[in-house]
Parts: C-alpha cells; structure tokens; sequence
C-alpha cells in the first residue's frame, strides 16, 4: 500500500508517490488487529502500575510482616488481602511483577543476543560450521526447557540474575533455529551477493544487509519467549528454585499460599491472574506482530 | 428440527406421566420379610488401613535406614528385644521377656521369649541376635546405637549376655532401636537384602508387597507372639505434598493422616466425619548461630542480641497456626530429663537485642551474613520472621534457601553463619551425643571450632550424661548442657513440633508422638 501525497497546489501536474516508513507500516496493520490492541493496552497498564509501583504502595509494605493481621481477606485497607506473614498482597503482587516482568523481558533479550549471534553464524557460513553448531543446538533442545533451567539454577544456585542466566539459557535453542532460518531465506539474495562481491566483511554483511531484512520472525520469536519466561521463573519460583524470601516474585508469592488454597484462595488468585494477564497480553501482541510483519497478510 | 420438537414433547409427556406415577397413584411394593431388612445393612468391619508418608521407601533393611518414612514401616515389622513406648517411656518386652543388669551396669541378661517367632515361622535363635547387633555395628544409620557393646553371648539357647564397654543410661532406649533379623534370610539374599520382599523380621506385620516408588503392603502376622493384629492390611503410598495428602484423606484415600496445620480448623470443626488430636512430638526446631562464620558473629554480644530478636511467638504462629510448642530446651519438655530450670533464656526483647548491638559496638547495626534455611515448610517460615526482626533491630542478613539435602552437608562444614535445623529425639536426652559428639563426626550437624565454644566440655557432658545412671545427677548434666548453649548463644531452642493427626472417625487409635503402632489399632 502506498500513501500518496500531493505537491504545492502551484504544481498540480506533479505526484510524488512517497514510500511510508516500515515502522508505520507495521503499526498501522497493528492497530487493525484488536487482540493485539487490547493485549497491548494491558501490558501498557501491568507495565506502568510495576513501573511505578513505589509510587502506588511502598515495598516496605511487601516485606513487613505483621502477624496479627495474617490471612485478612481483601478490603479496603488491604486491596488484595495479607498473607500468611500478614504481608499486603498487593503490595507484594506489584513489587513481585517486578521482578516477574524483569526476568521475563531480560531473559529474552539475553537469548535474543546469544540466538541473533549463533543463529547467524550458522546460517550465514553454513556447512561445518552450521552442522557443528546446530547439532549442538539439538543436543541442548532435547532436554526439556525447564529441566534445563532447573539444572541451571540448582548448579549456579537461586538468584535473580542465575534465575535469568537460566531461563534465557533455555529458551536460547528455539531463537538460534528462527534467525538461522532467516538468515538462509535472505542469504542467497541479490544484494547480499553483491556485497560479498564488493568486499564488504561478513560481520557488515550479516550486520548491515541480513539481520535487518530478517527481523521480522527474530522480533515475533522474542516477543513470544518473554511471555515463555515469565511462565518459567514464576515455575523456578514455585518450585523453590526462584528469588529468595522475602523478596516478591508472582511464582513463589504462589508457591508460599499453596497451602492456604482452601482457607484464602485469594492469595492463590491475584497472582495467578497477573501471570495470566501479562502473558496472554504478550502472546496477543506477538501474534499480532507476526501478522503485522508477515508480507504475504499485507492488506 | 420437527424431529426434535416431537422428541421432546413425548419425553416432556413421559417424565409428566412418571411424575404422576409416584406421587399420586401408589405402586405396589413388597412387603418386608422381616423388620431387620428394612434397616441399612452394615457395613462388613474393615481390616485394611491406608496411610501416606512423604518420601519414597528408601530400604526395607532396617539396619540401613532411620528416615521417617521407612520408620513408619520398620516399627510394624521389626522388633528389637525390647520396645520403648513413646508416650510413656516404659520398656516393654518384645523378643525378649525379662532382663537383668549387674551392679556395675555393665553387663545385661535377656530371657528369651520363647513364642517369638519370624515371620518364615522359625523362631528367634541367639545366633540370630549376636547376627544383628554385630550388622547393626556395620551399618552407619544405626551403628552408634550399639558403639558402646563390647559383646553379645550366648549364654543358654534362651539367653543372651550383653556386655558394654562402660555404663550407659541410654542403652535400653538404643538397643531397642537395634532391630533383630534372621540370619538366614539375610545372608541367602545378601547384597538384595532391603530390596525386595523378606520374612525377616518378628513384628506384628509382614512385608507382602513392595514397591519403592509407588507404595508397599505390610500384612498381618496371624502366628504373632502377641496375637494377630485386627488391622489385617496395611497399604503405604508415598505423597509428597501435604494439601495432595489432605485431598487423598478427605475423598476416603486415606484413614489416618498428618494433617497440614493450615487446614487444622476446618478439620477440627468437622466432627462428624474425622477424629482429631494434637501431640506434641520429639522434635525440636532451632537456630545455631556460627561463632566462626565473621567478625560480627564471633562477638557474643551480637548473638544474644540475636537471641534477644528472636520472636517464636511470630514463628509459631507464621510457622505452625500457634498449634506448637514454645521452648527453650534442646529436647522436648515432655522428656524427664528435661525436668530443670534453665539457667539463661533468651525473651523477645528487641530493645535489649539493640541494646546489645551498641554495646558491642555496633550502635547502627551490623551485616552478620545469611541466614540459610532449607526452602519450603516450617524452617523457611523461621527464617522468614528471624530476618523481619534481625532487620528491625539493625542486623542485617540476607535470606539464603538451599534444598534440604544440602543442609546437613552445609552445617558439617560449617559452612553456614546463621542456620535453621532441628532433630527428632528418641527416648533419651543421651541422644544428643549423636548429636553433638565430636566423635560423631558422621552424625554430628553441628560444630563449633571457635575457642569461644568449649568443644572439650560439651564432649565431656555428652559422656558424663550418657554413663550417669542417677536421674537427678543426670538433670544437673543436661541442665549444664543446656545452659551451655544458651550461655555462647550459638544455639537457640525454639519450637517443639506437634502432630497434627486426623483420622477416620470409625477408626480406633492411639497416637504417638512420632511412629505410629497400628498393632494397637481397629476398626
């Protein structure tokens, strides 16, 4: 589609035909698609209320135990109710998202840059190099991603970077296989050749004529593993193997009410619905941003 | 669409029709053949019993394992000579009938019970008894329970002279634990001994089924000694998580269970369908505190400041819905040995714990390292209010959750600077030797190299506590011991646990503070 703009009313007999940026494009075919709107303005909204969240109720809140108070049920002091230690939920809900938010969105940049590398490499020099890596690739994808990541955090031990280190560890495998795919759908391409003719050096190539022509699926994949990774630390969380105590984090806010399921489920729900709405929200824009960047669904 | 409209006109006609049917028109029923058959019929009496542990079953060789689970199972199949009740301290004969000690209490006689049998059907020889204790001795889990035997003889074919390296109190409580196997069975399975299935026990059950990972059976001995038990069969099925085991009792899965104490009220309250009862078990949750972990910890001013923060009431009630006990004792109240005034007790008292601080010279707090704890249960949740009310008072710490596995090896080492642990006690306040012995460097969990902490008396107590064989000098002992502790402030009694038992209301019991004995049980 091409936006057309008119010259100066003095020059009527000339039309510049003005390509719209990629970028506009992209969010133009965005906006059209309402799942991904809606998912969308709610991650904005999770995201804002995390980012400012010493703002809306202080951290003190999410770590100061006050027995007396433990298991109240939601009100109008406690929003979300208090837990076992008679934490305000909310407070700890909010300031968990933090950390929740954080593992999710670091991990994947982090596997985003080791896939973005490997998954070029191998798809630009291919033959034993692309053989090598790959097969390693598939060793590592054999082992279940949060077996994988369990093993991980049980070696370095239970820290939020270790946590991130080992969730991004385990997503890495499905980012190197979507960016060499990419890379060899537009390897062979003219300009691409034409810059090995001219010399250009392969990190140039790969840098400057490759990776922006294949951002598109990389982008998608991204997106779609930061929903994976919350799901995976908030697992890691629940399982023990998360951030350690006190500090909130949606999965072991969880893991500590387990036990409370029956007598103040609540502690259970709130949560539990964060984590489903950060994800779905973000696998709702990722979904609409492959449609977005998918040539072949231009309208 | 016409069909179904017709369909369900003549099934709306139908269900009219059969609703006049019984309301207004009376059908003809048979008259009763007698005024019994109109009652409900009974319910047939049940003999089986379904329980749960939380583990897997590690061996069926009582010699080779003390963990919980297995236990719940050793204590229905396996007898020592004698048996030491839980609830009463008493000993009571098993697969001997009476036994004599000499005046310098180191020699013991033990008539045999000449009814003991195996579960094979042979009965109990002396060989059988010398076999045991000399395996028990090669064996780490239970090896410290006969340290002190010199030698076991056979003196006539029904009795058995134990003679001991020096005078111990606890050797009647230790030996009972020293579980008697026949000799053959063992040696004809050898190295698969524990394993599968084997007749090689007296107790009141027999193995009849075992699968490590899924469950076991234990059957009824019908030639038992004593007499066959009521309870015929025994099923174990290993569930780990304790809301999955309270849904498994509440649909009827299973009989008896620990229930978890955040369910407690709601169970209590339900009368009509469950039995209830709290007991105090032998097990004692504490802090130790690592005088050599850093500079702030080797002043013992910091660690009764620590002492002075540490609120138990919060950890009771954050830990075990208040249902515990509080305490101050390294082993459970209820033991008479434990029947002393201590000299030093550490209270909640956060402004003397500051003041402490300043005092040693840290008015604006202290950074004292982490304090580790193993993740999930109880000690986390001790941890948890410990690290609130270090912070309140100035000292900072962090949080470091580790596996349960890792505890033990961690403490050993003494790799740790504040840490949660506890142990179940049995029978004797001699126990603790296992404990805190230097010698027992395989069971020891704790050990204190600083110069702080007289390592050489603490020894010197275990020893003098384990011969002494007058009750009252014995107190004095632990009470010193006791006070010992309190005094270096590098460990801190806090909770006695307890049990919270739930079971089905047809079923009778009787429960203890630890093991189950299902031979008292019925339906």
């Amino acid at each position: 589609m091409i936006n057309r703009k008119t010259c100066p009313m003095e020059d009527n007999s000339q039309v510049i035909y003005k390509k719209p940026s990629q970028l506009k494009e992209i969010a133009r075919r965005m906006k059209k698609n309402k799942p991904a709107v809606i998912g969308l303005i709610i991650l904005t909204i999770i995201i804002l209320m995390v980012l400012f969240a010493e703002h809306i109720v202080p951290y003190k809140a999410a770590i100061t135990q006050n027995v007396k108070n433990r298991l109240e049920p939601p009100s109008g002091v406690h929003w979300f109710g208090t837990d076992g230690y008679g934490r305000d939920l909310f407070a700890r809900c909010l300031h968990g998202g933090r950390i929740s938010l954080a593992i999710g969105f670091s991990s994947a940049a982090f596997s985003a840059i080791l896939g973005i590398i490997l998954g070029s490499i191998a798809g630009y020099y291919g033959g034993f190099t692309d053989g090598a890596l790959m097969r390693s690739v598939d060793v590592i994808a054999a082992i279940p991603s949060i077996l994988m990541a369990l093993a991980v955090v049980a070696a370095l031990g239970a820290s939020q970077l270790n946590l991130i280190i080992a969730v991004a560890f385990s997503r890495t495998p499905a980012i190197i296989r979507v960016v060499r795919t990419a890379v060899l759908s537009v390897g062979d391409q003219e300009y691409v050749e034409a810059a090995k003719a001219g010399g250009t050096s392969d990190f140039r190539i790969i840098y400057k004529s490759i990776l922006p022509n294949c951002i598109g699926p990389i982008m998608v994949q991204v997106t779609m593993s930061v929903a994976q990774n919350i799901l995976a630390a908030a697992t890691l969380s629940f399982l023990g193997l998360g951030i350690n105590p006190p500090t909130p984090e949606w999965g072991s806010i969880i893991s500590e009410s387990k036990e409370f399921m029956r007598t103040a489920n609540y502690l259970m729900i709130f949560p539990g619905l964060l984590i489903i709405l950060s994800t779905l929200s973000l696998n709702l824009v990722g979904d609409g941003l492959r449609d977005a960047l998918d040539p072949r669904l231009k309208t | 669409m016409r069909k179904m409209s017709i369909f369900l006109v003549i099934a709306l006609l139908v269900s009219l029709l059969s609703g006049c049917g019984s309301s207004g028109v009376q059908q003809p029923t048979a008259a009763p053949k007698d005024p019994v058959s109109t009652d409900t019929p009974t319910a047939p009496k049940r003999e089986d019993l379904n329980l749960s542990v939380t583990t897997v079953l590690t061996s069926i060789d009582p010699h080779f394992s003390e963990k919980i689970a297995d236990m719940y199972a050793f204590r229905q199949t396996y007898e020592g000579l004698y048996y030491q009740n839980e609830l009463t301290g008493e000993f009571e004969p098993r697969i001997a009938s009476s036994y004599e000690i000499s005046e310098d209490g180191k020699t013991y006689l033990f008539k045999l019970n000449e009814n003991a049998k195996f579960h094979n059907g042979e009965p109990v020889k002396p060989s059988d008894i010398i076999y045991s204790f000399k395996r028990a001795g090669e064996h780490p889990s239970v090896a410290s329970r006969v340290a002190n035997v010199d030698s076991v003889t056979e003196i006539d074919g029904s009795t058995i002279e134990i003679k001991l390296k020096a005078p111990m109190a606890a050797f009647m409580t230790d030996m009972c634990g020293v579980y008697i196997l026949n000799e053959k069975i063992v040696e004809e399975q050898g190295a698969e001994f524990g394993t599968k299935v084997a007749l090689a026990g007296t107790g009141p059950y027999y193995w009849s089924h075992v699968d490590h990972a899924n469950g076991w059976t234990l059957e009824a001995f019908e030639d038992y000694y004593r007499g066959a038990a009521d309870i015929k069969t025994i099923r174990f099925k290993p569930i780990s998580d304790a809301s999955a085991g309270l849904v498994a009792f509440e649909a009827g899965e299973l009989d008896w269970y620990i229930a978890p104490v955040a369910n407690w009220d709601d169970l209590v309250a339900n009368t009509e369908k469950y039995k209830t009862e709290i007991v105090p078990a032998n097990h004692i949750s504490v802090f130790v505190v690592n005088p050599d972990a850093n500079p702030a910890l080797n002043n013992p001013l910091v660690r009764k400041a620590i002492g002075h923060a540490i609120d138990k009431e919060a950890m009771n009630i954050v830990g075990f819905n208040g249902l515990a006990v509080i305490t101050d004792y390294m082993v459970p109240v209820q033991n008479t040995s434990s029947d002393f005034d201590l000299g030093i007790i550490y209270d909640y008292n956060p402004e003397k714990a500051k003041e402490l601080l300043a005092e040693a010279g840290y008015p604006d707090g202290v950074d004292v390292g982490a304090i580790m704890s193993w993740t999930g249960g109880y000690y986390e949740k001790m941890a948890q209010v410990l690290h609130t009310s270090l912070n309140e008072i100035g000292i900072k710490c962090d949080l470091q959750m580790i596996e349960q596995a890792s505890v033990s090896p961690n403490l050993r080492s003494q790799n740790y600077d504040i840490a949660t642990y506890g142990w179940s006690y049995y029978g004797d306040y001699s126990y603790m030797y296992t404990r805190w012995h230097s010698s027992q460097k395989g069971a020891t969990y704790v050990v204190y190299n600083d110069k702080q902490f007289d390592g050489a008396k603490l020894d010197a107590l275990l020893e003098a506590g384990a011969v002494e064989m007058d009750a009252a000098k014995r107190t004095e002992i632990y009470k010193e011991y006791n006070d010992m502790f309190m005094d270096t402030a590098t460990c801190f009694p806090c909770i006695n646990k307890v049990q919270t038992y739930v079971w089905n209301k047809d079923l009778k019991v009787v429960n203890y503070p630890n093991f189950p004995e299902i031979y008292n049980w019925s339906w």
